[in-house]
């Protein structure tokens, strides 16, 4: 159990929050670096990230973090002032502290130590910077010796109170044993003297000084134009990290400049043999200070914040999301009532107050719903943002070139459905460049360009996000497909020979369907597809795929804006409603009950000359008195047909009658009712009534394998 | 109630320092690169800067140049990380008052302040 002192729950969460962000800057200026080696503004953007990381780590606890982190700064900061160069070494070293970042992070976030040792990757750091460093001192560009210590001061000392006027000062100064930065105190103190007068002499030098050398006592000399030692004093005391200070006049001004030189070395040398002290330590100060510190707060504090954001949790939407949800049902509810009452008593004054209001009320309830759905929002950069890296990595395991292009990274999307969209598309990258992009070798003698190109694209159509992964890789041999589908079984050489080449080639999103060689670590053994294809439609979305032999493939994921809403049909079987999502929604027909025949052994009609299946909702959802024999035993019975399609093909679902089509807010069936094949979900209706939402993808499929069952036999 | 303006890109940071100074009863704002800083200290006039060095958009110390150009009584205490002496003496040279290390110790942020506003 990790533990951090003095922070709270939300300090932590703040933390994190930051981290996440630095670590996506160090990553992505990473990768940039890697392409662009000498671009100041990408180093100086990861030097930054290291930096903020460093300072909070420190500041959180994490010790881990703190230490790699600093070396990680001290080594970025090498490459910022061109010591070091970008080599291929140094870019895995960084990436690879990078990962073991992120595992510390998740140290802090789940408060659990990971075991995790940063003692290697440091000290490969450290070999860097040492190596950079000899190389400079080798060169001659490394700063000058040690300072020699200095002791204290003369023993001809003059009390303050003798102090006659304008003179030469001397001013010995002890800072602080563990301050930080003695270097910057000293100078500090330089700087206040050179204000009280001009400073004649210092050791060690105001050069020495600003190298950066560590002090821990200095001298100093100043033509001191005041009549009281006392102010200069207790100026030079009021510098934080100042232990003792101890002033003597040497003569008067300008005439002991030159032997203060001669004798600075002697001085030095000199053992701390000190005169009275003239100032008091500086430890009064830093105990009252530390009082202080324990004192709670006067009032309240006032915060102005500078940005005009608000981090919300996401609980919080989705509360109001759900109550919009239900706004909008009820908005249903009251047209309906609304147009029942207008029937009713068509003209009167009072139906036509409510319609007013009720159009009212829905526009504003529309307004209301668009307005929560932008505050859900997030661009897809989110998603994106970790690919480059997953796809460098990838393509220099397989020792493939492969450029990531991404556009459309600005793009907007739910929440909910940028959580679901991540693996899908790292499912699609992987294919892409393990199966897709060729080995240079191979593109070379195909006459293309040895580096691969992987495009990934995100653009709005409609109500849906469509995003594309595209390579120009070798492309989908339609043939390699049917062979492999035969071998496997999933289709009969017939079935395949018949099929056309687009169909052959959505064969991969069928289970158990691989055409790499061999199954590889990278892209697995092409289970992958059929997965993705179907968490794709659980979420009502739909994967597609175009591809030439050797010109590559482009796979095109669409998925609705908003996983809550969405539109669909609404039909009916006696006094039960169902809703089919209306993007599979293809046509509706009406049919006769002559016009139906077996094909196959399974039903079947014909819109437009194609044999669709036709599958009874009443038989499929066990309805009595509305399943196929019921419907059919009534004569000259006409039956509505609602064509619905997945990737797979086509299916006729019947149906007794049409209700209407409308906004739907989709509801899970929750644990306890768990799986029902041929249903998604659940929706409440405008009259609080509830309809399953039927799940068309299951169903087509189930007609297919039945099929392909038959076929086999 | 003596007004400071806290600098700092990490908003961890901003928090850490903020809560400590509204414990001790300074009226606190807060500003997250030196450009922000410096148009909320023109706007607000706050009585001390405590301000991190290295930032996006306007680093530390153009931003305590600035403040210093536009007020030269201006109050600035430069928040400084392990390894930055000599960005901490430039910006001694431009007139920071005084500087705190990072990770810092509360209590010297506190003397630090106090020596400057009391």
């Amino acid at each position: 159990m990790l533990q951090f002192p003095g922070m709270t729950e939300e300090d932590i969460k703040v933390f994190l929050a930051e981290a996440d962000e630095q670590l996506q800057y160090l990553e992505d200026g990473l990768l940039d670096l890697e392409q662009n080696s000498d671009d100041p503004e990408v180093i100086a953007q990861i030097f930054r990230a290291a930096h903020t990381l460093k300072g909070s780590s420190a500041t959180l606890g994490h010790d881990k973090m703190a230490r790699l982190t600093h070396s990680m700064e001290s080594a970025l900061d090498l490459v910022r002032k061109s010591q070091a160069n970008v080599t291929p070494a140094l870019m895995d070293l960084l990436l690879e502290c990078l990962d073991m970042l992120r595992i510390l992070n998740r140290e802090i976030a789940t408060a659990q130590d990971s075991g995790a040792d940063v003692t290697e990757l440091d000290e490969r750091l450290l070999d860097v910077i040492e190596s950079v460093e000899r190389q400079a001192s080798a060169g001659g560009v490394a700063g000058g010796g040690g300072v020699p210590p200095m002791g204290g001061a003369p023993d001809e000392a003059m009390w303050a109170g003798q102090f006659t006027g304008p003179a030469d000062v001397r001013v010995w100064v002890r800072f602080v044993r563990t301050c930080p930065m003695p270097s910057v105190r000293a100078y500090q103190v330089i700087d206040r003297l050179s204000a009280l007068g001009t400073l004649a002499y210092s050791e060690p030098s105001v050069d020495q000084i600003e190298a950066g050398d560590d002090v821990f006592d200095l001298v100093a000399v100043v033509e001191y134009d005041g009549d009281a030692l006392e102010p200069l004093i207790e100026m030079v005391r009021n510098v934080t990290d100042v232990e003792d200070v101890r002033v003597l006049q040497v003569s008067q001004i300008g005439s002991a400049r030159a032997a203060m030189q001669a004798t600075a070395a002697r001085e030095a040398a000199a053992p701390a043999e000190l005169a009275a002290p003239l100032g008091v330590a500086a430890g009064g100060a830093t105990v009252s200070a530390a009082r202080g510190a324990a004192r709670t707060a006067a009032g309240p504090p006032v915060t102005a914040a500078s940005t005009t954001t608000v981090r919300v949790d996401v609980a919080r939407l989705d509360v109001l999301s759900n109550l919009v949800a239900e706004l909008v049902i009820d908005r249903t509810h009251l047209a309906q009532l609304e147009s029942k009452l207008a029937e009713k008593h068509g003209g009167d004054e009072l139906v036509s107050e409510l319609n007013r209001t009720s159009t009212h009320i829905g526009r504003l309830t529309t307004e209301l719903q668009e307005a929560i759905n932008k505050a859900r929002m997030l661009p897809i950069d989110n998603v994106f943002k970790r690919f480059p890296r997953m796809v460098r990595d990838l393509a220099q395991k397989q020792g493939k070139e492969v450029e990531l292009i991404i556009r459309g990274e600005d793009t907007e999307l739910d929440r909910s459905v940028s959580e679901e969209i991540g693996d899908p598309l790292i499912h699609l990258l992987r294919n892409a460049v393990g199966h897709g992009i060729e080995a240079p070798e191979e593109r070379i003698r195909a006459g293309k360009p040895a580096r691969g190109v992987v495009r990934l694209s995100a653009f709005r159509q409609e109500n849906y996000i469509v995003v594309q992964v595209a390579d120009d890789g070798r492309g989908i041999d339609p043939d390699l497909i049917r062979a492999s589908a035969i071998r496997k079984g999933i289709v009969t050489e017939d079935a395949a020979a018949r099929m056309s080449d687009k169909d052959a080639i959505s064969l991969v999103f069928s289970s158990g369907l691989s055409t790499a060689a061999q199954a590889d670590q990278v892209s697995g053994r092409g289970v992958g597809m059929d997965i993705v294809r179907r968490n794709l439609e659980k979420l009502n979305g739909s994967i597609s795929v175009d591809t030439a032999i050797g010109r590559g493939a482009t796979f095109t994921v669409k998925l609705p804006l908003t996983l809550a809403i969405i539109r669909a049909l609404l039909v009916s079987l006696g006094q039960r409603i169902y809703a089919i999502p209306l993007n599979s929604v293809e046509e509706i027909t009406r049919v006769e009950t002559s016009d139906i025949n077996t094909v196959g052994g399974r039903e079947a009609i014909r819109p437009r000359g194609e044999v669709v299946p036709l599958l009874w909702l009443g038989d499929v959802f066990g309805v009595r008195g509305h399943d196929r024999s019921a419907r059919l035993s009534e004569p000259g019975q006409k039956v509505f047909a609602v064509i619905a399609s997945s990737h797979e093909g086509k299916v006729g679902l019947a149906v007794d009658r049409l209700v209407g089509e409308m906004e739907i807010v989709i509801k899970s069936l929750g644990t306890f009712v768990g799986n029902i094949p041929g249903v998604s979900g659940v929706t409440i209706l405008g009259d609080g009534r509830v309809a399953l939402i039927v799940d068309v993808p299951s169903l087509v499929r189930s007609v297919v394998d039945e099929r392909n069952a038959v076929s086999q036999c | 109630m003596p007004t400071v303006l806290v600098v700092d890109d990490a908003a961890f940071m901003r928090m850490r320092a903020g809560k400590l100074l509204a414990q001790h009863g300074y009226q606190v704002l807060e500003a997250e690169n030196g450009l922000d800083a410096l148009n909320m200290y023109m706007q607000h006039k706050p009585d001390l800067v405590l301000m991190d060095i290295t930032m996006p958009v306007m680093d530390g110390i153009t931003a305590l140049k600035e403040i210093r150009q536009a007020d030269p009584q201006a109050k600035v205490v430069m928040l400084s990380a392990m390894g930055q002496q000599a960005m901490v003496i430039e910006s001694i040279k431009a007139g920071a008052r005084d500087f705190v290390v990072k990770p810092y110790d509360p209590g010297n942020v506190m003397a630090s302040v106090r020596k400057l506003i009391g």
